[in-house]
């Protein structure tokens, strides 16, 4: 039987020693209540080599065995994500449209929006001023047949 | 026994997509994972879900592993992560059910030198209890310096932090677990 541990000693002893140490603990009383006495939570270095069931190390192996086993799968997340996304904004666009455009102005309002007056002071002859006003937008084209380009 | 030199070839074959070889060394190396994770996630079910996660993700990093460094300080910071992003995810917990019959069987009564006052199932018990007050990283210090029987340089290495942390960390786990015990075990000392 070795040497009696020393429990200020098992605190700091390295691989081989300490293993020596708590071989001995395991078989010796007196010297468990010596460790407990110093520090007790020493004694759970006695939980090295507590056993696994057979069956969960079992179980280990099979599970990773099946699942290394399956064909590998290209995962299609990143195309399905992509594809939700634009059906998603499309979606939007088309439900939200109505609500996100500008309100018509109503026609009375439309009337009341001042109106720039066109005039031509260059020389004669100019021949027609055509306005294209659409709603508040104002459009004013100048007609010359004499211009040359 | 597997030396060195065949562990190395074990990797090296399985590194190349060797399905036998991989599942050779899940036999070598699974007692140990599953250990220490049970150890850190406090349930032999969750240990077993961590350590096939561990494998799996083993087998999908393996070609990277360089085989001038140590593979079971490699295997160990993959298992000790597992478990401690496990046990995040999922909260502490105590020991809220037993062991599984066989293994409390087993640890009673194969004890070397079991008694009344310690045997290593009421020791294992109690164990997962307390360590349910330890912060992750501390319980991970614990359970591969006091538990595994790592040295505090190994430690360090697995975890990637200094020695002098690994060294606090067991300071204080040492401490809450000591203080845990006295006040609900005063018949240990």
């Amino acid at each position: 039987m070795s040497a009696h541990v020393d429990p200020r000693l098992l605190e700091d002893a390295p691989g081989a020693a300490r293993r020596e140490m708590l071989r001995h603990l395991a078989g010796c009383r007196a010297c468990r209540s010596a460790v407990a006495a110093h520090d007790p939570s020493l004694l759970f270095g006695l939980l090295a080599d507590a056993p696994i069931p057979s069956a969960i190390l079992d179980a280990v192996s099979r599970e990773t065995a099946r699942r290394i086993a399956e064909p590998v799968r290209v995962s299609r997340l990143p195309a399905l994500a992509a594809a939700s996304a634009a059906l998603a904004i499309l979606c939007g666009s088309v439900v939200f449209r109505p609500e996100s455009a500008p309100a018509p102005v109503p026609a009375p309002a439309l009337a009341a929006l001042p109106r720039a007056n066109v005039e031509v002071q260059s020389g004669a002859p100019v021949s027609q001023v055509v306005d294209f006003t659409v709603g508040d937008t104002q459009v004013v084209m100048v007609y010359n047949p004499e211009l040359q380009l | 026994m597997r030396d060195d030199q065949d562990l190395s070839e074990l990797i090296r074959t399985a590194a190349q997509g060797d399905r036998r070889a991989f599942e050779d060394l899940v036999v070598l190396k699974r007692e140990r994972v599953v250990r220490t994770a049970f150890q850190i996630v406090g349930d032999m079910e969750d240990a077993r879900d961590v350590a096939q996660g561990v494998f799996l993700r083993l087998w999908r990093v393996l070609q990277r592993f360089d085989l001038e460094r140590r593979f079971d300080t490699w295997l160990y910071r993959i298992t000790v992560n597992a478990a401690i992003d496990f046990i995040r995810d999922r909260g502490p917990k105590g020991l809220l059910q037993p062991l599984p019959e066989d293994a409390s069987e087993h640890l009673a009564s194969g004890a070397p030198g079991a008694d009344e006052l310690l045997d290593r199932a009421r020791l294992q018990k109690t164990f997962l209890r307390l360590a349910a007050a330890l912060a992750p990283k501390q319980r991970a210090v614990f359970v591969l310096k006091e538990i595994d029987g790592l040295d505090t340089d190994e430690v360090a290495r697995v975890l990637e932090i200094s020695e002098s942390t690994v060294r606090n960390h067991l300071h204080q786990a040492r401490r809450i677990l000591r203080e845990a015990i006295r006040r609900e075990h005063p018949e240990w000392s």
